[in-house]
């Protein structure tokens, strides 16, 4: 559905996999490659843009930062670090900053992906690889002379 | 990448029990892509540390790019520098057929492609070097060279006219890389892709502003970024779009130098500046969302001026990891120096012109950041 506001800024409606809609502005929502390809292919005139990767709450959150980070808007740059340095930290932990890759790596949005990814790495830097292993569920594949042999190529790094 | 093409990661609805955030965490811990792109932010002993991890991380983190440890001097002379071994290997011209120098213990030589005047350094991308055959006056067209000295494997890209101005650009998530070049007199970009194997005309409508003397091409995240005294472009090389760019402030009117340092460290484009009749040097910073250069560091080389002051260059700057370790290595008549951001103070590197490979340097210096070979066991895309 496309409805046009007094200031002319043409809306769209995104709707989130878990049925919730989210009416913005199209210039806001193009920041997600995946969405302005979506547009243009004219794929918003028959109603709203399904997205059933991302739930309403992660999209909510995908939207304050393209709201943020929208083109039509001067901001200063040091505002917007201190912006993002915020955002990161209300989403709080990496089971939500997780959530919050996936969905910008699905809808394209560069900034926000590589702003997480940083943030993320931040997070694991300090930690084991065991700490690493328990955080997003890996399972150690090594056989224990394998594990050895990396342990031992490396050990470098853990000095 | 696609958009969508990592749709069937987040199969249809998660069973009640389990939270949806539990199997998202649970993905990106074995999702190539997305981890390729968290493991691109950490640091060399990180990245060590994790190969530990399992498997698949040891196998991504070969096959990545490991920060830069050495610099490439790109001069008349050709010579590395090591960061952390605080040791010069000398590559005179890469082949060396008449290469005396290795006898010297700390220095290595680059030996790969058969060119009777050897190859030129002339850029560097994530573990890769590109290297292109001497100006020969007879001949119009030029030839290049992606080398991978950690595996001492090179490709050769097809011959190509004249170039203005040129970078590497490697994309170790997808292990493909592009060579990047621009034509002064033609207005355009021609893009060699490892995955066609050929050279290709890309927007012709970019140098619109008639400015034409364009400092050095600079790879960062997929974006290459160019800049003269008056005007800055980027391109995008996923969306092979053109857009206007920042100039680094200062940048014009003012006495500047031409070949004023625009490069990339630790993951953020910065610009040297002269002022004063160069004695002072400004280094901006280009923040993280690309819309401000901010002024991050001075550089008074009035303690060196015994010489006349206009022999004095900026190689290269390099702001990795703490802000403490921060610094720029100076060309002063033949000697590097290495000037320290947070105590001020210039240390002198070991005397380049001990080494084999020719006259002192007249020209003004490059600095290519490089890779210290072996250090994580690096594979590259070949």
């Amino acid at each position: 559905m496309s409805i046009t506001t007094e200031n002319n800024e043409k809306m769209i409606t995104l709707m989130s996999s878990d049925g919730e809609e989210f009416v913005v502005e199209e210039a806001v929502a193009a920041q997600s490659q995946t969405i302005k390809h979506l547009i243009e292919d004219g794929c918003s005139t028959e109603g709203s843009i399904p997205l059933p990767n991302v739930t309403g709450r992660v999209l909510s959150e995908v939207i304050q930062y393209c709201k943020k980070h929208s083109s039509s808007d001067d901001k200063e740059e040091k505002e917007l670090e201190a912006w993002d340095a915020e955002f990161v930290k209300a989403a709080d932990d990496h089971v939500a900053l997780t959530d919050l890759m996936m969905a910008a790596n699905f809808l394209d949005i560069k900034g926000l992906l590589d702003l997480v990814a940083q943030t993320l790495a931040n997070m694991i830097t300090g930690k084991s690889p065991e700490e690493v292993r328990r955080m997003w569920n890996i399972k150690n594949d090594f056989t224990p002379e394998e594990a050895e042999k990396v342990r031992k190529e490396n050990q470098w790094a853990f000095e | 990448m696609q958009p969508g093409s990592t749709l069937e990661i987040s199969p249809s609805p998660p069973l009640r029990e389990q939270p949806v955030c539990e199997s998202a965490a649970e993905i990106i811990g074995h999702n190539e892509d997305l981890l390729t792109k968290i493991l691109t932010h950490l640091s060399a002993k990180s990245l060590g540390k994790f190969r530990c991890v399992s498997k698949l991380w040891n196998s991504l983190i070969s096959h990545l790019f490991p920060p830069p440890r050495a610099l490439i001097l790109h001069t008349h002379r050709k010579g590395c520098w090591d960061i952390e071994q605080e040791h010069v290997f000398v590559s005179p011209s890469i082949n060396f057929n008449n290469h005396k120098g290795s006898e010297a213990p700390l220095i290595r030589s680059l030996t790969f492609v058969d060119e009777p005047l050897g190859v030129d350094i002339v850029g560097s991308s994530n573990g890769l070097l590109l290297c292109r055959k001497p100006e020969d006056f007879y001949d119009r067209f030029e030839l290049y060279y992606v080398y991978n000295p950690n595996t001492k494997q090179y490709r050769a890209c097809p011959p190509v006219e004249e170039l203005s101005g040129v970078c590497l650009a490697y994309d170790p998530s997808a292990a493909t890389y592009k060579v990047i070049g621009y034509r002064i007199d033609a207005y355009y970009i021609l893009i060699y892709s490892s995955e066609t194997g050929l050279w290709r005309v890309y927007d012709k409508s970019f140098f619109s502003g008639g400015e034409r003397q364009v400092r050095n091409l600079v790879f960062l995240r997929g974006t290459v970024y160019w800049m003269s005294r008056r005007c800055g472009f980027c391109f995008d090389l996923d969306r092979q779009q053109t857009k206007e760019f920042l100039v680094i402030p200062g940048g014009s009117g003012r006495h500047t130098y031409f070949d004023t340092y625009f490069d990339e460290s630790g993951g953020r484009l910065y610009g040297v500046v002269e002022r004063y009749s160069r004695k002072v040097y400004e280094v901006y910073e280009m923040g993280t969302h690309y819309r401000e250069w901010s002024l991050k560091y001075t550089i008074d080389v009035t303690p060196l001026a015994y010489h006349p002051i206009s022999d004095i260059y900026v190689l290269s700057v390099v702001m990795e990891g703490d802000e403490d370790g921060h610094f720029a290595l100076i060309y002063d008549h033949g000697i590097i120096l290495r000037y320290h951001f947070k105590s001020k103070t210039f240390t002198e590197l070991p005397d380049l012109s001990e080494l084999p490979g020719g006259a002192l340097c007249v020209a003004p210096v490059k600095a290519h950041m490089y890779t210290r070979e072996a250090l994580l066991g690096f594979d590259g895309p070949f």
